[in-house]
């Protein structure tokens, strides 16, 4: 990372001691002025701004720091231990629940939902819906569950491992299933990850590369009538279509699309069935993405 | 009769604007709305997601006809800084249209302010002069005082 240049680390310190502290992590003083403002509006005592100031200097996360992060209309708590929701899930998840059907009741399923960040929105926004939260972690349950009581959006949450014991999650069969999974691969974990999120954030929810995608194909397509999956590069995303276009019952049967976020990274697999499902979700997901299958 | 004048100049201005009664602000109707070309900005290339954890999301609306291009990042929710920037963009759309000048809401802004700084300015004024009435007449009380203490003392 490149180094912050002392005649700009001067020009900060004039005009706010504190700003050198933010500097690390926002880079201009611009960023750093924004984000100094965020910390004195919602942290009231001066000493308390100026611990959290020099924890920033050492790139802990502004949003365990504050304790909370938007997510869409909603106020999500964040905690250490459990990942904090990215701007690209709130973009995806926002524009998914826009195309969901209000007037219909159906189930909806979220694996691996950390905060509970995209089942509280979709909840919040089809409030006709059931919906299904997992997570093996025990900090992320109670978090979600704490996320579920104090934005007064019921969600039923189960704490079980999606990887291992995927058989005993109750409902068998849901309509949609969404999932964040952990999608960076450890060898390029050390490079291209941040050094905030290395540091603090749980490697739980951050580590892993196919075997959520293989968990998807094998257990969870035969349980549902549509998906949509996060994912951290292309090859995640052709590591489904490959395996779906591989297959002759899953490629007869199901339809696959990629979506890019608005960095013009691929973002998001998804996929539903072409037909026979109770929503018509080729009609629901219409411009959701690009189509690959 | 002057203090009277006065007096009654200030309550007509006074009266002119209220705080709850200014003109509504600029609002982007639905035609404008189809008009708009969103983006948001996350800092260039690189990688996202899981990797990278920002807390800013930074709305930049762009008005086709016009051109007039407005960015919003104040606060940490998208949510709040798209509501922010089309407030933004509708003020800059109203002043364009009529013309460059100010619009009616920031005219009548300005005039309850300036409202504000001379009554401001009355008040301290009246205070003084109220002052200075005080202090004469203790003046004069005291003169009065003396004088009678003189007089007393020449009888």
């Amino acid at each position: 990372m490149v180094r912050i240049k002392p005649s700009v680390l001067k020009k900060a310190c004039q005009i706010n001691p504190l700003l050198p502290l933010l500097l690390p992590e926002c880079r201009t003083i611009e960023a750093a002025q924004q984000e100094l403002r965020w910390i004195q509006n919602e942290v009231s005592d001066k000493k308390r701004v100026r611990q959290c100031c020099m924890l920033r200097a050492r790139h802990y996360p502004l949003q365990y720091l504050l304790g909370s992060q938007p997510f869409g209309p909603l106020d999500v708590t964040c905690q250490p231990g459990v990942l904090i929701p990215r701007w690209e899930t709130e973009e995806w998840t926002v524009s998914l629940a826009e195309k969901l059907p209000r007037d219909m009741a159906f189930d909806i399923m979220d694996l691996c939902t950390g905060t509970g960040c995209i089942p509280l929105l979709l909840k919040q926004m089809c409030p006709k819906c059931s919906v299904f939260a997992v997570d093996r972690s025990p900090l992320a349950y109670k978090l979600a569950t704490r996320n579920s009581n104090t934005l007064q959006v019921p969600l039923k949450i189960i704490k079980k491992d999606i990887l291992e014991r995927s058989s005993e999650i109750v409902p068998r069969t849901v309509d949609l299933i969404t999932c964040n999974p952990p999608y960076i691969p450890r060898t390029t974990f050390a490079r291209e990850t941040a050094r905030s999120v290395k540091l603090f954030e749980p490697k739980l929810a951050l580590l892993g590369n196919k075997e959520f995608y293989a968990n998807l194909v094998d257990c969870w397509m035969s349980r549902t009538d549509a998906f949509v999956y996060e994912v951290g590069d292309l090859s995640q995303c052709y590591y489904v279509l490959n395996r779906v276009t591989g297959d002759v019952d899953l490629s007869r049967k199901w339809r696959i699309g990629f979506r890019h976020d608005s960095c013009g990274r691929p973002r998001i697999v998804y996929g539903f069935r072409a037909s026979g499902s109770r929503l018509n979700w080729a009609s629901i997901l219409v411009k959701f993405g690009d189509m690959k299958h | 009769m002057k203090a009277l004048l006065r007096c009654g100049f200030h309550t007509i201005a006074a009266r002119s604007i209220k705080k709850n009664k200014l003109p509504p602000r600029p609002k982007l109707s639905t035609q404008m709305e189809t008009e708009l070309e969103e983006k948001f900005l996350h800092g260039g290339r690189g990688p996202g997601g899981q990797k990278i954890n920002k807390c800013n999301s930074k709305v930049q609306l762009k008005h086709l006809p016009s051109g007039i291009v407005v960015e919003c990042q104040e606060t940490r929710s998208r949510d709040q800084n798209r509501k922010l920037a089309r407030e933004k963009l509708a003020l800059r759309i109203a002043q364009w249209q009529g013309g460059g000048g100010p619009v009616a809401r920031e005219v009548a802004l300005h005039e309850w302010e300036r409202q504000g700084k001379r009554s401001k300015e009355r008040k301290s004024k009246d205070k003084h002069v109220k002052h200075q009435e005080v202090r004469r007449s203790a003046e004069m009380q005291k003169l009065q005082e003396e004088e009678d203490l003189l007089r007393s003392l020449l009888t």
